[in-house]
């Protein structure tokens, strides 16, 4: 067991994917057919043993009452393990100016109770795998007050736009921390992943709140790390990782476990990515079905060709279509001879005419949740 | 959910010889189906389905794997208040002798005191491996509404099998009138599907007669239902007409698999009323890679495919290289074909490694083999 809770941070409005988000909270996107964002980090948490796990979120939080639950498939044991849902609460103040910094002001009874010593802070926009034990271990070691995982990235001028980039000076100690300013093509990136000890948090937590109304953990943090007294360090994460921050880059993280090597890396018995199962059967394949470059849900039936694509559970796909570079979201389903090609479908949504849809690698076509085309 | 007051026994003792080394170490209700479940998830799942609360598992034989399997009830939401899943194996106690449960009737016999301790109206007696989806609670009411006091299963078998089965001759109300035991001319040919609702009191009754009874073999088919027509209790048999596998083979094993893809309307696993539950492995969807095919396959999650796979049931982790290829075949879980490796008509055992080149079953073969040790590579 680690000495450490969990926190599950939301993002600020300036992270939006169109169309998706209109119907969950980006903890609760679909993820490779089978997932939801918030299993990533859940299950890095738990699998690193921490066991008291807090999911904050600032859109609608049913979807994820319904899919946590009470957290036993997360491999919890929840007699004296938990996780926890917090929903934005406000009093007025329109939700999108709820800081992170005010959801946990308004839960701060509740993190002082927690027996642990550390918090470790985990994004749901980002894709990786990491064991927090060793993080923690790192973080303990270095003698620094914060320290804040990130990546080496290249294509920063056209990317990871609305992320954060760190700048370092020597140890690894970061100097600023500041949203991409799309100036630079490499930079190194925050994967908004924070440990510090808990009470440290809960001092940036008042200071910030006592400081100013519009202040994010990001902006508190920036500000403590150009003082010379407060010591944030970098520590690099070496594996893969994939970004959302827009519809494109939501697509593309999903698109890239159909890389092998990736797929391998995440599909890995020793570190499962746990989610709520709904018990669909396998997936079957009838008449001239088949799939080819393909990760394919449970609870399909796939009568047609696919290719290079992402299907989710219950996925219906007719005789005669062709998918191609789609994904296919749970519940959807796609009639005869349908050609689809850079598709993007929601939940349950229904293409059950002939047609052809094609969008662009680089931006996919969303068919909404429930549409019927 | 409300209990209906009939808690349900699962007969899972049996050795199940016939499945050969697919039962060295596994009880044959742990034996695995359709790319994902067990055996035993099917009773297990229909009772859950049925609103029954209570079941108990009675296992003998290599009972290690079911225990620790069918003893986590909440995989089937079997764990909430007043409800559970009971493994139990014979065992000791005052005044009996210690040892195996000498037949069907025996193992319910021996565990009277777990029974009344629910204090149930209605027993459901099940056997841990048939293959089907059946609403007990359906035939509790049928039951119910004949004030019967046993309630037999049947379903309509061709007329040429009947003599292999324990055949119900019934009168128009359903009314068992007579029950013959495999039959050379038998009068019917609703066939026992060896699943029983009684009244509590009166079975208790009867199997502590027949425990007496020294020239009894304690069985339900041979000595409880005949001595219950004998006294002319009221018996009655349910028509069943959904789908309905025994698996006890290797051949009928492997037929049942094919029906998922053939016919994979009538045992619908899909349907998401009456869900079939099991352990969930947390793995990825199934990844067919770009030089991959699969066609008229059953695929579970976590499956990587590489070379061609054709009317095959693959398992979660089964794993197969490039350029092999599987046809009518049913892979279990961690199972490996090596690159170039030639599968056919073949049930191949948990993590078995086919290697690479070689060659497994033929496709013209009528017989259906069974692969339980890895299989050399050919170079």
């Amino acid at each position: 067991m680690a000495n450490a809770m969990g926190i599950i941070a939301y993002n600020d409005s300036s992270l939006y994917v169109r169309g998706i988000e209109k119907y969950r909270p980006l903890a609760a996107f679909s993820y490779v057919g089978r997932y939801r964002l918030v299993d990533i980090p859940i299950s890095n948490m738990t699998n690193s043993g921490l066991e008291e796990i807090d999911v904050y979120t600032n859109g609608d939080p049913k979807v994820l009452f319904d899919h946590i639950g009470s957290a036993r498939h997360y491999n919890i044991n929840n007699k004296h393990g938990h996780v926890g849902i917090i929903p934005v609460f406000t009093d007025g103040t329109p939700v999108e100016y709820v800081t992170d910094i005010d959801s946990y002001y308004n839960n701060i009874y509740n993190i002082e109770q927690d027996p642990n010593d550390y918090v470790i802070i985990a994004p749901v926009n980002f894709i990786y795998k990491i064991n927090y034990s060793d993080l923690l271990d790192q973080h303990i070691a270095s003698g620094a007050d914060v320290s804040v995982l990130y990546k080496d990235v290249d294509g920063a001028r056209m990317n990871y736009l609305n992320n954060f980039a760190i700048t370092m000076g020597t140890n690894k100690m970061v100097e600023t921390l500041v949203r991409n300013p799309g100036t630079e093509e490499h930079i190194s990136m925050s994967l908004s992943t924070y440990v510090m000890s808990k009470k440290l948090f809960l001092e940036l937590v008042r200071e910030a709140k006592a400081y100013s109304a519009l202040y994010w953990m990001t902006d508190i943090l920036n500000l403590k790390a150009s003082q010379e007294d407060f010591k944030v360090k970098g520590i690099p994460y070496r594996g893969p990782v994939f970004s959302i921050n827009d519809l494109r880059s939501y697509f593309s993280a999903n698109m890239l476990m159909l890389n092998e090597e990736n797929m391998r890396f995440f599909n890995d018995p020793d570190w499962p990515i746990y989610t709520r199962t709904n018990d669909s059967s396998p997936t079957i394949y009838v008449g001239n079905g088949t799939a080819q470059g393909a990760l394919i849900s449970n609870g399909c039936t796939v009568a047609g060709d696919v290719r290079n694509s992402i299907v989710g559970r219950g996925v219906k796909i007719g005789a005669g279509a062709h998918i191609d570079n789609c994904l296919l979201m749970p519940g959807a389903e796609i009639g005869e001879n349908a050609i689809l090609t850079n598709v993007i479908v929601d939940k349950d949504a229904r293409i059950i005419h002939k047609k052809e849809l094609a969008g662009y690698e680089e931006d996919p076509l969303y068919i909404a949740r429930r549409e019927v085309v | 959910m409300e209990n209906n007051n009939m808690l349900a026994m699962i007969l899972a003792g049996g050795r199940g010889t016939r499945l050969y080394d697919l039962t060295n170490k596994t009880a044959k209700p742990a034996v695995y189906f359709g790319g994902k479940y067990r055996i035993i998830d099917f009773p297990l799942s229909n009772c859950a389905n049925s609103n029954i609360n209570v079941v108990g598992v009675l296992t003998q034989y290599e009972p290690v794997q079911l225990n620790a399997y069918a003893g986590a009830g909440q995989r089937w939401g079997l764990d909430t208040r007043g409800s559970g899943v009971y493994v139990l194996p014979p065992s000791e106690k005052d005044g009996t002798k210690f040892g195996v449960y000498q037949g069907t009737a025996d193992a319910i016999n021996q565990n009277i005191d777990f029974i009344d301790e629910f204090n149930p109206s209605y027993v459901l007696i099940l056997s841990g491996d048939h293959i089907y989806k059946m609403d007990y609670d359906q035939m509790l009411d049928f039951h119910k509404k004949n004030d019967a006091d046993l309630t037999v299963a049947v379903r309509p078998v061709p007329w040429e099998e009947a003599p292999r089965f324990g055949i119900m001759n019934v009168d128009m109300n359903n009314r068992i009138d007579e029950f013959q035991e495999k039959p050379a001319e038998p009068k019917s040919n609703l066939a026992s599907m060896g699943i029983y609702i009684f009244d509590w009191p009166l079975l208790r009754k009867a199997l502590i007669e027949d425990a007496a009874n020294p020239d009894s073999e304690h069985d339900f088919g041979k000595n409880i239902i005949p001595a219950l027509l004998e006294a002319d209790k009221r018996l009655f048999a349910f028509s069943f007409d959904g789908y309905w596998k025994d698996v006890g083979t290797i051949d009928s094993l492997w037929e049942a698999n094919m029906d998922l893809i053939d016919h994979n309307d009538e045992l619908n696993l899909s349907d998401p009323n009456w869900k079939i539950y099991t352990s969930d492995i947390p793995l990825l969807p199934h990844y067919v890679a770009p030089t991959g095919k699969v066609e008229h396959c059953y695929i579970n999650q976590g499956a990587v495919i590489h070379g061609n796979a054709k009317d095959s049931v693959l398992f979660n982790n089964v794993d197969i290289a490039e350029g092999a290829y599987v046809e009518q075949s049913v892979l279990m879980p961690g199972v490996k074909i090596g690159k170039g490796a030639k599968v056919y008509r073949a049930i191949v055992a948990e993590k078995v490694v086919i290697g690479v080149n070689s060659v497994v079953g033929s496709p013209d073969s009528k017989d259906i083999i069974l692969v339980a040790k890895d299989v050399e590579e050919v170079k």
